[in-house]
């Protein structure tokens, strides 16, 4: 069946990024080559930190004017691209052969030659129709999918890819399902396997050996490099060792960017949003002296003419979009790329019975791309500019809304308007235990999600945004590799960093064998129960006794403070007095996921009791035996701890037992929760 | 992040700063013109003070306080003063600026510039000494632009070098911080690895120290986590100079020895330089060396290999009068033009061969990083030694090392043939895909990690040491051949054995498995076999199947088809291996479990 038409999209219970009015914006660039609106109306409370942007002396009638007569203005968009120019600043980024479905990845190559935009082809081989267009940059991944000579001199750059957006310091996954006899071939491994890529290039452990690639690259190839990074801490060190090492240009995709397949825990807490990192970047290349020539290629849940003006006052030199591309193709968000039936035959597993007709997929790609730049040229003759060069790092045309003084300095950008910058909202909850008792971290399609700023938080802890490792050091694969989950407490090892709450022998017993600690009078499990150690309960924000023993925080005693700042502080108050390695800090509260046993550690714990979880499991299998209760039980901690793994792995952390109280592996995209927690600003 | 070197006289002689100099400008790739320093063992009648001052007003007020017995004064670009201060012992220090070393028996110099600055400003060439460090810097960390941010980092008597970027930072701090009582940091890991190592040999030697470094048994926060390699001299009446790499080698580590001196390096090529004869191998990770006062201690073990390489033919292009990028150009010309090309004295020029598609490359010395990537067909002799990522992505030809190889080697290799006389590093083979990869020697931790296809064949003939652990972790096609038995605690991810036999003795207390089973279980040799006795699907969550191993000779069919590779292996470096009547340990991917 051929698919050139749009259907309904999917409808989400707690709000998401790509809102229908957005997909609507898109659709409606395709459909008519010119967008809605160029600049939206005000700021917007929530958000990212880009929909809290507005650019400060823009008369609305000017860029009324400027979209009216978009095609006859003199208004120079391109971007200089190794000796090749491009006429929009615009990459369609790195969406794989495999990842979709062939046709797709037909259209967007089609679709950049036509308007003179660039695409990168993502790993996994080069399609054989792809190959006929010219502005196409061939991505050399860890896995090295289909690699050779001919191949990597086939585009007009290479790119050098070592994390995404939506799942920072961990590698490339195509889903075994999706590895078809066509695919197996061109990646040259067997049919039906998983396609996995190491989470780091095993030859690229540091910023020297990245130069070293990139100079490998670049010889071989007699063509411009680029480095696609993930947005993290350290990005604006990163940036610079790819700036000095002969590199065109850095790719850097944001936190809540799309991606075929990638755990949920990994898009929901790694990594840091475009609108943080983009500026941070700018401002420190410029003061190094190492930003001429050099381009910055943002992207991350960007998709609006305005995204674009507003990236590039930001810093960057063009933007990356890769989702939106989709969005012009039919996609409706419903987040199931990773099973491979998707219902607009994007995505969807080669040999499924759809397919996308290229023509219609590349007529509405082109128009949205060309609607994009009748926008961005409408803004820019609103601005007075005649050349996007003249837009690149003007923060000061740009000035912020609803956002806290802390964050406004790290953006660089004016506050006109101060806010508390997180939304936080502890009515809204998307737990996923359901998913969890079924043993694994669950996978999820696409992105969308920065809690905190396009959906509501739940608590503070939700707002620190987790390390992951790009370049400087390389991310550890905890299937593969030895991460360490150990803990201690009075000399007695545990496995793993969980205390079983007393809600259910049957977890006490699954808790055993994994290797937990288990809470409850009824404990018989010897020096694996938490009685045994006398601890004292206290409730978050009380005075804890600070000579020595096991103190567990409970959330449910009350207390004045919340429970993530009772920990951070006792923690560093236990430091100061010299007695922090004879205390064992447990938290015990409502938590669910190994994100937040991973962000409790960093802030301090030693153990976490995440109540949360066991009690929604226990809801769920309270009718079944004692065995099946078990299993479940042992399932969810499982999956906790191979969520918790993930995460320390992907910052190339490799043992809990030291990392506890590492407040360095936390960024907040708040600063009075950075404040109150005693951790740095994304970005800082 | 970088290169590091160090060398100490075992003699305790005088080593010339050329020597050192000779090294270092050998990994000028792994600098950047943003920082690079010496540090040195040299015993002075007063305690040297040296600090950086960004003012004349907080110079002045040093001077005052430290009253110097003599003192020197450089003024650095960006208007920052480097002020050298003799000073009597409890002297006060100085209130403002940085105090960058502080010690009667070492020296330090350093820059935000290239090594040869650094050498030109401080008179390096004149200076002799038992034992040196030396850095050239790739900042990661910081920006680079000023001395403070360069190694060598002192603490005291300690002064090290390193190369990595620990992410273990924030913990290491807080214990710096609050144990220590250590109260200003400019930001940067490695002068926390100073520190900590300084605290620590306070209270322990320093073997000790350095393996509470690697392993933070004692001291909680101690360890450091994520890449590092470092190299150290502890000052005092008997110098000491070590060097230790992480557990998981995520920085390169090369060791070195000739009858007179010990070395370690970020780079073969860099020891080779310093001493042309020095015996070179490569560290395995977690492996430390700790030299002095005439003994060599340590968990290292010594992996070198000879052979006589063939005579240099004379229309061979010396290497030496050429730079990476050039010298890679000036081959891949002559290779088109007239089919070969030979150089010599390569000193660690990355890139050789890469991209090549036929024809034939020989080269004499120490071939550099990145070689032969992305190689497609021709051939590459390679007499002496390679160093990483030799292969990498390799689709055909023949490749022949008569020496060690680095790290990494045929990573994601999908064809071809890559034979190695001697040793290789860690994760040789990984994502290994088709053709084969020969070593005469052994291989370090994660031999064939991810490997999806082909054959690798691991000798033990010209260095029987065990290979190294993780054998195959993840592994999901081809076979590893290993001459001799490997224990199956080297295969996988091992979980310890208290776990496996506390998980059973949970099932059994739920009725899952029955006592009878449970013995059964715990009676297994390996975790391959207990999964196989219980039926519990969890079991797989927790512990992964191991690859699948056998010990035994070669099948007929095998040794018909391993035997063409045995014959050329052979031929190249002129031995005669058989693989008949060997024990093998065969290892392939785990069976898929459903």
């Amino acid at each position: 069946m051929l698919v050139a038409s749009y259907i309904r999209p999917a409808i989400h219970r707690i709000p998401e990024f790509w809102s229908s009015e957005r997909i609507e914006y898109v659709r409606h660039c395709a459909m008519h080559g010119v967008p809605p609106y160029a600049l939206e109306d005000g700021p917007s409370r929530y958000g990212r930190i880009l929909d809290r942007l507005v650019f400060r002396d823009v008369r609305k009638g000017d860029v009324e004017e400027g979209l009216r007569k978009a095609d006859v203005l003199d208004i120079d968009l391109s971007v200089k691209f190794g000796e090749y120019y491009i006429n929009v600043p615009i990459y369609i980024g790195d969406m794989s052969f495999g990842a979709l479905s062939g046709n797709p990845n037909i259209a967007i190559a089609r679709a950049v030659d036509i308007v003179g935009a660039v695409a990168g082809i993502g790993e996994g081989g080069l399609h054989p129709e792809v190959a006929k267009q010219r502005n196409i940059v061939i991505q050399w991944a860890s896995a090295r999918f289909g690699i050779d000579v001919d191949m990597l001199r086939s585009g007009i750059g290479v790119s050098i890819k070592i994390g995404q957006g939506a799942k920072p310091g961990i590698g490339g996954h195509l889903p075994g399902r999706k590895v078809v006899p066509l695919i197996a071939q061109l990646r040259k491994i067997p049919p039906g396997s998983e396609a996995i890529s190491p989470a780091p290039h095993h030859d690229i452990y540091s910023i020297e050996d990245l130069a070293q690639r990139v100079k490998a690259l670049r010889l071989i190839t007699g063509r411009p490099v680029l480095v696609k990074v993930a947005a993290v801490n350290k990005i604006s060190f990163i940036a610079l060792g790819v700036a000095r090492s002969t590199a065109a240009g850095i790719v850097i995709d944001g936190a809540g960017a799309g991606t075929g397949a990638t755990p949920i825990a990994a898009r929901d807490n790694l990594g840091i949003p475009i609108d943080y990192a983009t500026p941070v970047v700018d401002q420190w290349l410029r003061s190094d002296g190492a930003r001429d020539g050099f381009l910055i290629i943002s992207g991350g849940m960007l998709y609006s003419a305005s995204d674009i003006a507003k990236m590039l006052a930001l810093g960057a030199n063009m933007v990356n979009l890769g989702t939106a591309a989709l969005l012009a193709m039919g996609c409706i968000m419903c987040h199931t790329c990773h099973v491979g039936n998707c219902p607009t035959a994007l995505t969807n597993m080669i040999g499924f019975n759809k397919i996308l007709d290229i023509e219609w997929g590349t007529h509405h790609l082109v128009n949205y791309i060309q609607a994009l730049t009748r926008g961005l040229k409408a803004i820019l003759y609103a601005l007075g500019m005649t050349s996007i060069r003249e837009l690149v790092g003007r923060r000061d045309l740009l000035e912020a809304h609803h956002i806290d003084g802390k964050v406004g300095e790290v953006l660089g950008v004016d506050v006109a308007e101060e806010g508390e910058t997180a939304w936080i909202d502890s009515g809204v909850h998307a737990p996923y235990t359901s998913e969890l008792i079924k043993g694994e971290p669950p996978i999820i399609g696409m992105g969308g999600v920065l809690p905190g700023l396009t959906r509501p938080a739940r608590r503070m802890l939700d707002v620190l945004r987790i390390e992951a490792a790009q370049v400087t050091h390389p991310s550890v694969d905890p299937y593969r590799e030895d991460v360490a989950v150990y803990a201690r407490i009075n000399g007695t090892y545990l496995d793993v960093p969980i205390v079983v709450p007393p809600i259910d022998r049957a977890a006490a017993t699954a808790g055993f064998g994994l290797g937990a600690l288990i809470d409850g009078d009824d404990c018989t499990f010897g020096e694996y129960c938490l009685n045994r150690y006398s601890p004292i309960r206290v409730s978050p924000g009380s005075t804890a006794l600070t000579y020595g023993g096991v103190i567990v925080i409970d959330e449910r005693m009350g207390g004045s403070m919340a429970l993530e700042e009772a920990v951070s502080r006792l923690d560093m108050e236990l430091r100061r007095v010299g007695t922090r390695d004879r205390v064992v800090i447990i938290a015990a509260g409502s938590f669910y996921t190994g994100a937040d046993i991973y962000r409790l550690a960093a802030l301090g714990a030693d153990l976490v009791e995440p109540y949360g979880a066991f009690e929604d499991t226990y809801m769920k299998v309270k009718g079944l035996d004692h065995v099946q209760r078990r299993d479940k039980y042992e399932k969810l901690m499982l999956a906790l701890v191979k969520e918790l793994k993930l995460l320390m792995g992907a910052g190339g952390i490799t043992d809990f037992y030291h990392m506890v109280g590492n407040r360095d592996l936390l960024r907040s995209l708040s600063g009075n929760v950075a404040s109150m927690l005693g951790v740095k600003v994304a970005g800082e | 992040m970088c290169g590091i070197l160090g060398v100490i006289s075992l003699r305790g002689d005088g080593i010339p700063f050329s020597t050192v100099f000779r090294g270092l400008d050998i990994m000028r790739e792994r600098g950047s013109g943003h920082g690079a320093g010496y540090a040195m063992v040299d015993p002075s009648p007063y305690v040297r003070v040296k600090a950086y001052f960004e003012s004349e007003g907080d110079l002045e007020e040093a001077r005052q306080a430290l009253k110097p017995v003599k003192e020197e004064v450089y003024r650095l670009p960006g208007g920052i003063i480097d002020y050298v201060a003799y000073v009597e012992d409890g002297a006060p220090m100085p209130r403002r600026g940085v105090v960058y070393s502080l010690s009667r028996w070492l020296n330090v110099f350093k820059g935000a510039t290239w090594h040869t600055e650094v050498a030109k400003l401080y008179g390096m060439w004149e200076r002799r000494s038992s034992a040196w460090v030396a850095h050239i810097r790739y900042p990661t960390n910081s920006p680079g632009k000023k001395p403070y941010f360069s190694h060598p980092f002192s603490s005291g008597d300690v002064v090290i070098v390193h190369n990595g970027d620990l992410s273990s930072y924030g913990s290491n701090v807080n214990l710096l911080m609050y144990r220590y009582m250590q109260s200003s940091f400019t930001g940067n890991d490695s002068e926390a690895i100073a520190f900590l190592l300084n605290a620590l040999s306070r209270d322990y030697d320093v073997e000790e120290a350095v393996v509470e470094l690697i392993e933070g048994s004692r001291v909680r926060w101690a360890r450091l986590d994520g890449p590092y390699a470092v190299a150290f001299i502890v000052g005092g009446e008997k110098p000491v100079l070590g060097a230790f790499v992480d557990k998981q080698h995520f920085r390169p580590l090369y060791m070195g020895m000739d009858g007179d001196n010990l070395y370690v390096a970020s780079e073969a090529a860099a020891i080779r330089a310093m001493s042309p004869q020095a015996e070179v191998w490569v560290m395995r990770g977690g492996e430390y060396v700790i030299a002095g006062n005439g003994q060599v201690r340590g968990n290292f073990r010594k992996r070198p290999v000879s052979f006589v390489h063939p005579p240099i033919p004379g229309n061979a292009i010396d290497a030496a009068a050429y730079d990476t990028e050039s010298l890679y150009h000036v081959v891949s010309r002559m290779v088109e033009e007239v089919g070969e090309a030979n150089i010599y004295n390569v000193y660690g020029h990355r890139y050789i061969a890469s991209g090549l598609k036929r024809g034939i490359v020989r080269a004499w010395g120490v071939v550099g990083n990145a070689s032969a990537n992305v190689m497609s067909g021709g051939q590459f002799y390679i007499y002496g030694d390679a160093q990483d990522d030799l292969g990498d992505a390799m689709n055909g030809g023949i490749i022949a090392v008569y020496g060690n190889v680095g790290d990494t080697v045929g990573q994601a290799k999908r064809g071809g043939e890559l034979y190695v006389y001697g040793s290789a590093g860690t994760r040789a083979a990984i994502q290994h895909r088709d053709g084969v990869l020969v070593i005469g020697g052994s291989a370090g931790d994660y031999l064939g990690e991810y490997m999806g296809g082909g054959t690798v064949l691991v000798l033990r003939h010209t260095n029987d040491e065990e290979v190294g652990d993780h054998v195959a972790a993840g592994m999901v096609g081809g076979t590893i051949y290993i001459r001799g038995r490997v224990p199956m605690g080297k295969v996988g991810l091992i979980p310890r054995w208290d776990s496996v036999r506390r998980y059973l003795m949970s099932l059994m207390l739920d009725g899952i498995i029955d006592e009878a089973t449970y013995s059964r279980a715990l009676n297994s040799n390996d975790i391959g076999e207990v999964l196989r006795h219980v039926k519990w699907d969890n079991m797989y969550r927790l512990f992964n199947m191991p690859p699948h191993v056998e010990y035994r000779q070669l099948s007929q069919e095998e040794l018909e088809r391993l035997g063409p590779y045995i014959a050329r292996f052979n031929d190249l470096f002129n031995t005669r291996v058989s693989i008949e009547d060997e024990e093998f340990t065969v290892v392939k991917p785990p069976p898929q479990h459903h």
